[in-house]
Formats: structure tokens, sequence, C-alpha cells
């Protein structure tokens, strides 16, 4: 259970370590060449069986939005900032773990009993959140807590519902789990996998990926906003589970190159995988750092649908996992053909 | 629908539910071995038997409004009686016990219509004089709303059909009924409205083992209206919760279960909102296993709520079946 | 068992207001030995009976055995199932929260929230009003309306953490882990020989409207009544009406308590050093012991309370020591009365 055993792992953005060394072990057998720079990122290098005009990559991001510890107050709880992306609003009553050790935590908030009617209308906001973990005083919290720990979200791997997943961090990890199996498959182009840390903090790592390695062509494998919930017009999703990967045309940072998209859609028609437009330009992903410091880099990205995305239950459908997992493997088995297609 | 719609447009705010004892008891008495009335104004009719101790009830009292003073011009201020908007009240009718009739307006303030207060509506007799208006009507008195009774297609609309329906679906019932085991207290109780306080007082002297209370319920089938998995037409409702019980799962088992048996279309209503008799009834003295039998009826607590002819049929053969069913399997 | 085992198994039972009779049967299991009779009434309460040989009444102790919880209310046209709640919850807890639903098999679910890139920016500030929250399955419509119906019930997901000096954080601990205080009372009162009868209640539906005490209490008629309950623990962002965790139980004190028994249970509890703290109630209390006290004739009723944060929430905090307190101070009680009609004395 790839997908399982990365979920359930650890990563907020800058604290990848364990993501990494797992990855590290899965893809060994199958690289010719493993560096891990200055940022942790991985980059993985496959040499191809032919001969190669382009320098083609693929990226998937190991970090998970979380939090970080900020301050530990007199009274024993933990105070933090957060890390990435989240909406305040999921966070009240959730479970955490602190640290490489795992320390056990809950997100506290007064009952419902000690709050003011109009307290009630209010969001609370993540910067008077606490965390509790039953320290009496800051003391006693010390001894199991510093200031610089992360904090993860406690949450399990699940599969549910009609071929549905829920775990934590499936926006990168089923990136990763996607190239970690196509790393498994042989390719006539050389290729370099690429698994990038600190996404979720602004694009931080895939920027000296993109730097050292001067690709020509850059894939992105995503975990992207999904909507299609009560409430949400249909021209509002940006994304539909169970309709295959999707496929970017723009977002908060790139504009996918044409000529990708239509190669990534082709060979997706071809081969029969149902696939889907992206419809929407939010967001940001990695892609933006191959376009800013790559060079003339050309990008696309294709994405596993991810509902509750940046929560501690996000949920993907296997069957887009699976979608996407074979139009990768499509996309890197037919890379050798880029050359004549840009 | 004759005896709807006599149930319907008699006169019968809480408090005042005795104007319509005469109307039940001539439908049920034949029935029935015993008809009769407590200090409390419920009309309880008892179908003996060596069964368990079974009270199926449904409220005859309905919203209404009662004289708080007489101004010097004739003009009269009330409050209301039961939950009753301001909104739906304005230019409305009432009609008092001796049949004077008055319009419902309001007293212009900032705002407009928006935010009113009882306080800012009075009654308007047609009077010129306080005199002149206390020949008619004294402090104290009630009135109903008047809402004509109309059948539209398959649905009737007509005022106080909260609960005059359930008043109805419990007389046809026992019509309807053939062999009861149990021994059955059919009562029609009183001052709903204001707090279950009839149907309260009623499980306190007769101490049922079972009870099932018979009410309207709204329904989530007309625009822009609140989420409610009840649709109107689509059945009688077996009730779940309200905001004044969780309706015993026993009881909830045993109504699906007999419509199924019976082939009764029924619907599970779900909303906490509103209370009924079924609240006040279960946690007297020893507690009963209670449940609720529910018409499904749109615009609720106006002078038009509307009900559906199948509704009404599935709900008295549900109520009929319920009844007939011996409890002593009941856990 | 010890107390913190005890807490954990009776937190992991699911019985939503309404809909405790799965729990009733397990809390059986715990009383049944501890002893001489035990049942379960119509309204699922789990009534024990500990006999005495010469007994000059009946004393009980309640505490409540349903948690709040949800209800399923809809299912709409791609399976997403909504809900009513059951018991007073904080909605802004619920976002992104694990549930389990009680259908013909228990079900996973979530408690959906759209992404804040399809919300204006004025939903982004605000809370999401309850009506316009789903639990998402996994389920089509189709699927899930072969397992789940309107009127099952929803608990929150349950994970029991070990905090720091012995804190223990899961969900439902109001008011189970004051049934895990009854079972350590009846463990110290093995042997022991009382003047009275000892009727301990797991009681239901005290969350909307405290059905199963109302009935339980006017079936059982007793001379005294103990009720257990959950107060608010202090945390960061409350101030009042709040209790430090672990320096003891809490006593209520106030019109709806008897002051005569009061006096009885703090003067035992002196005697033995075992510490307590007042929650002082200007009117009825919003536990048991508001239904106890007014049941037939009137029943003198004390209230012991736990300290607990984040009441309603999967997240429920209380001090093991607090616990064990609790138990030893109503022990403590228990073991002091020499004649009933002492106590009840003004």
């Amino acid at each position: 259970m790839l997908l399982k055993n990365l979920t359930d792992l650890n990563g907020v953005s800058g604290n990848e370590d364990k993501v990494r060394e797992f990855i590290k072990e899965q893809i060994t057998p199958y690289a010719d060449e493993i560096t891990v720079d200055t940022l942790g990122n991985i980059i993985a290098f496959k040499k191809g069986t032919g001969k190669s005009d382009l320098r083609i990559g693929f990226c998937a991001h190991m970090d998970e939005v979380g939090g970080i510890v900020s301050k530990i107050t007199d009274d024993g709880f933990i105070k933090f900032k957060p890390v990435g992306g989240i909406d305040d609003r999921i966070l009240l009553s959730k479970r955490v773990v602190i640290g490489d050790n795992k320390i056990p935590g809950v997100i506290g908030i007064k009952a419902i009993h000690l709050q003011e009617d109009d307290e009630r209308k209010k969001i609370v906001k993540q910067k008077s959140m606490y965390i509790d973990i039953g320290a009496k005083d800051k003391e006693e919290a010390e001894t199991v807590v510093a200031l610089g720990d992360y904090i993860a979200f406690d949450s399990e791997y699940m599969e549910m519902g009609e071929g549905k997943i829920k775990a934590k961090a499936l926006d990168d990890r089923v990136g990763c789990a996607i190239l970690i199996e196509a790393m498994k498959h042989t390719y006539e182009n050389d290729m370099y996998f690429c698994f990038s840390t600190r996404e979720e903090i602004g694009i931080r790592g895939a920027g000296v990926i993109a730097y050292r390695l001067q690709l020509d062509v850059a894939f992105m494998v995503e975990g992207t906003i999904e909507a299609h919930l009560p409430f949400v017009k249909d021209y509002d999703c940006p994304t539909f589970m169970g309709r295959g990967p999707a496929v970017f045309h723009i977002d908060g940072g790139s504009i996918s190159n044409k000529k990708l998209i239509n190669y990534i859609c082709g060979l997706a028609e071809e081969n029969g995988v149902s696939y889907q437009h992206r419809q929407s330009g939010a967001g940001g992903n990695d892609a933006r750092a191959f376009t800013a410091n790559g060079g003339s880099c050309a990008t696309a990205v294709v994405a596993v649908p991810c509902r509750y995305i940046h929560s501690p239950v996000s949920m993907i459908d296997e069957s887009d996992y699976k979608a996407t997992a074979e139009l990768v493997r499509l996309m890197a088995e037919n890379s050798y053909k880029l050359g004549g297609i840009l | 629908m004759e005896l709807l719609r006599k149930l319907t447009q008699n006169f019968g705010p809480s408090g005042c539910e005795t104007a319509l004892h005469d109307i039940i008891k001539a439908e049920v008495e034949n029935y029935v071995d015993e008809v009769y009335s407590d200090v409390l104004g419920n009309l309880i009719a008892h179908k003996k038997g060596n069964g368990k101790k079974v009270m199926v009830c449904a409220h005859a009292d309905e919203i209404g409004i009662m004289v708080k003073s007489i101004d010097d011009k004739g003009y009269i201020h009330f409050t209301n009686i039961g939950g009753l908007g301001t909104f739906t009240s304005i230019y409305q009718r009432v009609q008092f016990a001796n049949g004077t009739v008055g319009v419902v307006s309001y007293e212009v303030k900032d705002g407009g219509a928006k935010n009113l207060k009882f306080d800012d509506l009075y009654i308007d007799i047609g009077a010129s004089s306080k005199e002149e208006a206390e020949k008619l009507v004294s402090v104290g008195d009630q009135a109903m709303f008047l809402g004509d009774f109309a059948e539209t297609g398959e649905n009737v609309i007509s005022k106080a059909m909260d609960d005059r329906a359930g008043v109805y679906v419990m007389i046809e019932a026992l019509k309807m009924m053939k062999d009861c085991p149990n021994d059955l207290y059919y009562v029609f109780t009183s001052q709903e409205e204001v707090g279950l306080r009839g149907a309260k007082g009623a499980a306190f002297d007769i101490a049922p083992e079972y009870a099932l209370a018979i009410d309207v319920t709204d329904t989530g089938d007309t625009p822009g209206c609140s989420r409610m998995a009840v649709k109107l037409g689509d059945g009688a409702c077996i009730k779940v919760l309200d905001s004044s019980i969780i309706c015993s799962k026993a009881i909830r088992d045993l109504l699906t279960d007999l419509s199924e048996e019976k082939g009764i279309k029924v619907q599970y209503e779900v909303l906490k909102a509103g209370g009924t008799d079924a609240g006040a009834i279960f946690a007297t003295k020893s507690g009963a296993l209670t449940g609720g039998v529910s018409i499904p009826t749109r615009y609720i607590h106006t002078p038009s709520e509307m009900v559906n002819k199948f509704d009404l049929k599935e709900c008295i053969r549900l109520v009929a079946a319920f009844s007939e069913h011996n409890m002593e399997d009941v856990k | 068992m010890g107390i913190s085992e005890n807490i954990e198994l009776l937190s992991n039972l699911h019985g939503a207001t309404g809909d405790e009779y799965p729990a009733a049967v397990e809390v059986k299991k715990l009383f049944d030995p501890l002893c001489d009779e035990c049942s379960i009434d119509k309204m699922y309460n789990v009534i024990g009976i500990k006999r005495s040989k010469n007994p000059q009444g009946k004393l009980m102790i309640d505490a409540h055995i349903d948690e709040v919880g949800l209800m399923v209310a809809d299912i709409d046209e791609n399976g997403f199932i909504f809900f009513e709640t059951l018991g007073g919850l904080d909605s802004r807890t619920l976002l992104a929260q694990e549930v389990v639903i009680h259908g013909r098999r228990d079900i996973p679910g979530i408690i959906g929230i759209m992404p804040v890139h399809v919300l204006s920016s004025e939903e982004k500030d605000k809370p999401i009003p309850r009506n316009k929250m789903y639990i998402d399955t996994g389920y089509s419509a189709d699927e899930i309306k072969k397992i789940v119906r309107l009127s099952d019930t929803i608990t929150l997901k349950n994970k029991t953490l070990h905090l720091l000096g012995g804190r223990i954080s899961t969900k439902a601990q109001d008011d189970r882990t004051s049934v895990a205080v009854i079972v350590s009372v009846l463990e110290q009162l093995k042997g022991v020989e009382l003047p009275f009868d000892l009727y301990v209640v797991a009681s239901t539906q005290e969350e909307e409207g405290h059905g199963g005490a109302i009935v339980a209490t006017y079936d059982i008629e007793p001379d005294l009544a103990i009720a257990i309950d959950v107060c608010h623990g202090k945390s960061p962002d409350a101030s009042d009406g709040v209790f430090p965790m672990g320096v003891g139980t809490v006593l209520a004190k106030g019109p709806n308590i008897h002051p005569g028994m009061l006096r009885a249970v703090t003067d035992a509890m002196d005697k033995v050093g075992i510490s307590y703290s007042f929650n002082i109630h200007n009117i009825r209390t919003g536990t048991n012991a508001a239904i106890t006290q007014i049941s037939r004739c009137g029943i003198p009723s004390v209230l012991f309370a736990l300290p607990l944060r984040y009441m309603h929430t999967c997240i429920e905090t209380v001090d093991v020591a607090d616990v064990q307190a609790t138990a030893d101070g109503i022990t403590a009680f228990l073991k002091s009365i020499e004649k009933v009609g002492d106590v009840i004395c003004y």
C-alpha cells in the first residue's frame, strides 16, 4: 500500500525527512543516480534506453500543510503558526501530532455553553487557537515539545464508500506515489524524477531543481481542488471526482504549454484513459518554479482531483489515482516524440 | 371532506376547545365505550380493552389571539395565542366566538412592516368608540383567524389544519378500526399551541404505556424553503424527532413495519423544529414508548394551511393499524 | 480494570441521544458483576441495584450514557447526507470532522467543506451555517440509500488520546466518564454493607430533555439522589465558569442542591481528606440533578461534576485524577451514612 505508507508519514513543509527517506528507499532500485540537494529535494535520474533529444522531468512535491510550534504558554498550551494554506475554520477540535516523537495534542475550543451568541457567529482565527497536550504548565510541556517543532494532522489512511480514499496529505503524496510507480518502467528518453520540498509555503523547493536541471520539458503531477459538492454550481467546479486526471490550462503561477496539453490529451484519447480539463485558474504549483528558473522550460500539469484538500480528511477516487498513474506512464513512455512536437 | 371542513372552520383557539367537543363526540361516540372531557378541556374517547394502555392524541386547539385592551377609538390591542408571526397576521381577518369579525392592521413605524411586534398590531372591528367595541368584545376574549376551506385538486386548504386534520385522521381511524386488543384512549387534547399542556395532564391521568401523537409537519418542497425530506403527497410521516422528543425506536420501527405490511406509503420526518404532544407524554410518570404520525402541511400557522388528501388517507390507515396492533410484543 | 481503561472503553461505545441501546448493553456488562440486579428499561436506562440487608431507603446515583451526535435528515441526489443535531454542538467544530454513520452497518463519513477557492471573500470569513453542512461517505445516492436511511444516528469518530500527566482526550466523556466513576464506586463498595439499597443508573436522553432520568427517578422513587456530570475545565479561551483541571472534584451549590445532603457530603470528604471546589448555580443546574430534585414529592439531590475541557466535541479532555477523586468522594459519602434520615435534615 504505497499511498497508505506515504500519507501516514508526516512531512510538513521544511520537515520532509521521513517522506524523503521512504521515497529514496522505494526508488533506489529503479534510479541510476539519486541526488538530494540542500533544500532536501530528491532528484532521481533514470537513463533511457535510446537517444534523448530533450531534457525531460517529472515533479511531485513531498511536503504537506501543517503547523509549527511558535510559543509555549505559562499554563502549558502550545501556540502555533500555520505552514501552508489552511482554512482556519477546519482546525477546531482536530487532533494533531507534534514533532518527531508524535506527541498527541488537540486544538481546543471552549464549550458552546461558554460562548456568547455573537461569538458563535464569528469564525475563530488561527492566531487565537491553541493546542492542548495535557501539560499542566510550561515546564511540563517543554519536556516533550520545543519551539519550531512541526505539527501534523492526526488522520489515518482509510478506504471508504465506492472506491474512495481518505487521508491527510493526499496533496501531493498521490503525485509522489504516481512518480514512484512510473519509475518502475523503462523509457526510451532519459528522465528526471523529482520530489520537491516546501511547495506549500510558496513553491520554494522546485526552483532550485529547475535551476540545477535546466529541463526542456517539466511535467507536474499534483493533487488538485475538487468541489463537486452541494451548493457549488457545476461551472464553478475546478474538477470532478471520478472523471480521471485533470489537465491544467492555467493556474496562479503558470500557463501550461499548449503543445504539451495536446500531447497529453492525445495520449489519453488514444489509450482510452478518461481525463478532464481543469475548469479553474486558482491555486499554484511547482510549474511556476520551472517556468521561472528553467530557461525555456515548457511545463504542463496533470492532477488527481482531491476533495477537502489541505485538510486532515482529503479524499480521492482510486480510479482517478490509477488513471492518472496510467497517463503519467504514457507521458513518459512517449516522451521521445516530444522533440518533434515542440 | 365535509367533516374536515366542519372541523377546521369551527372556532377553537387554545383554551376554547370545548366548542369542538360536540362535533367530535357526535362522530366518535358510536365507536367507543365512553366519551368524557376533563378539566383542562381534553376530550377523551375510551375504547376499553384488556390489553396494554395506549393513548393516541391530536390537539383540538388552534392558534389565535386574545384581547389585551380596547382603546378609546374602539381599536382592539391583543396578544398572540400560540406561535404566531406578526408578518402572517397583518390584514388577516379574525373572528370571535360570538361571530364578531375584525381585521388586523399595524401602526406604521420606522422600517415599515419589518420587525413589527404584536404591540404594534391592532384589530379593527369597525367600532367607532370603546363603548361600541365593548358591546361586542371584552378583554380576555379570544379570536381565531379566518381562512376558508377550499379544495384544489388533490390538496385542501384551510385555517386550523393544525391540528384539526389530526383530529379528522383520528376520527376516521376510529371508524376504520376493527378489532382492538388494546385499552385504547383517543384523546383530543387542549392547549397544545401554548405548550403541550392538555396532553401532559391527560397522560398523567391515563398513564399510558404506549402513545402516538398525530400532528402536522412542515414540508421541504416549496420554492426556496428550508431543506427537509418531507413532500406533500408522498404519504404519512413517521415522526423521528422534533424539538420536544426523540421518538421511541420501538414505535418508529412498529410504524415502519405496519406500513410495509399494509402497503401504506410513508416518509420520515426529521426536523428539530416545533414540538408536539408526543413530547409531553413520553416522560410522564413511568414514561410511555411514544411516537408520532404527522400530516405533511404547507404554510403552517397561517390561515392557509395546505394538506393532501392522499396523505390524509395514508395517515388514517397508519393510525388505525397502530391502534389495532397488539402492543404486547412492542418493547 | 482501572478508571482510564474504563473511560476509553466507554467513550468508544456509540450512543447518540435516543439511540443508546448498544451502549446500554455494554454498560450493563460493567454493572452486572458489581450489582445484585441489573436491567435495561424501556428508555434504555441501565439500572443496577446493590441490595442492603436492612435497607432504610434507596439512594440513586445517576450518570448519563447518551452523547451528542447527529441524525440523518436527508440524502441528496448525489448521495450527500444532510443532518440534524442531537444535543448542543458547536457547528464550527464540525468541519472536516470524521463521523460514523450507524446505518444498516457502520460506515465512515466526512463532514465536507467547500474549498475556499469557490467561496466569496465574505463567505470565507463566516462560519458555515449548519444547514449548509453535509456528510460525504464516498457513496452514490443509490448505494448510500441501501445502507443509510433517514433517522439513523451519527456519532463523532473517536480516537482516545492519552495526553501528558494522565489526561485523556476522547469523545463522549460527557457523561460516560461519570459512568466510569460509578463503576469505581461500586468496586470500592465490594463487600461493604450499606444501610440503604443503592441504585446506579446510567440514564439516557439527557442531552435532549433528560427523558431517561425523568422516568428512572419516577420508577425508582429514591430517598436520596446523586447526579454525576461534567463541568467546564479551564482553557486559555475561557475564564468564567471554569474549573482548574487536576485539583479535584466539583460540587454544585445553590437552590438545586439539598443543603443538608451537601453538608453530609462535604463532612464525609473532609474527614478522609478529599479536596473539592464549589460551583455555584443560582438557578437549576443543566444536569439530571435538576430532574431528581423535583421528581414525585421531591428528592434531596447533590451534584458531583468532573472538570472537562472542550465539551460536546470529539476531543473532550479530563484529568484522571479528578475522575478518581470524584469516585473516592462519593464512596466516602456513601460509607459515612449511618441513618438515611440524618442526611436530609436541613
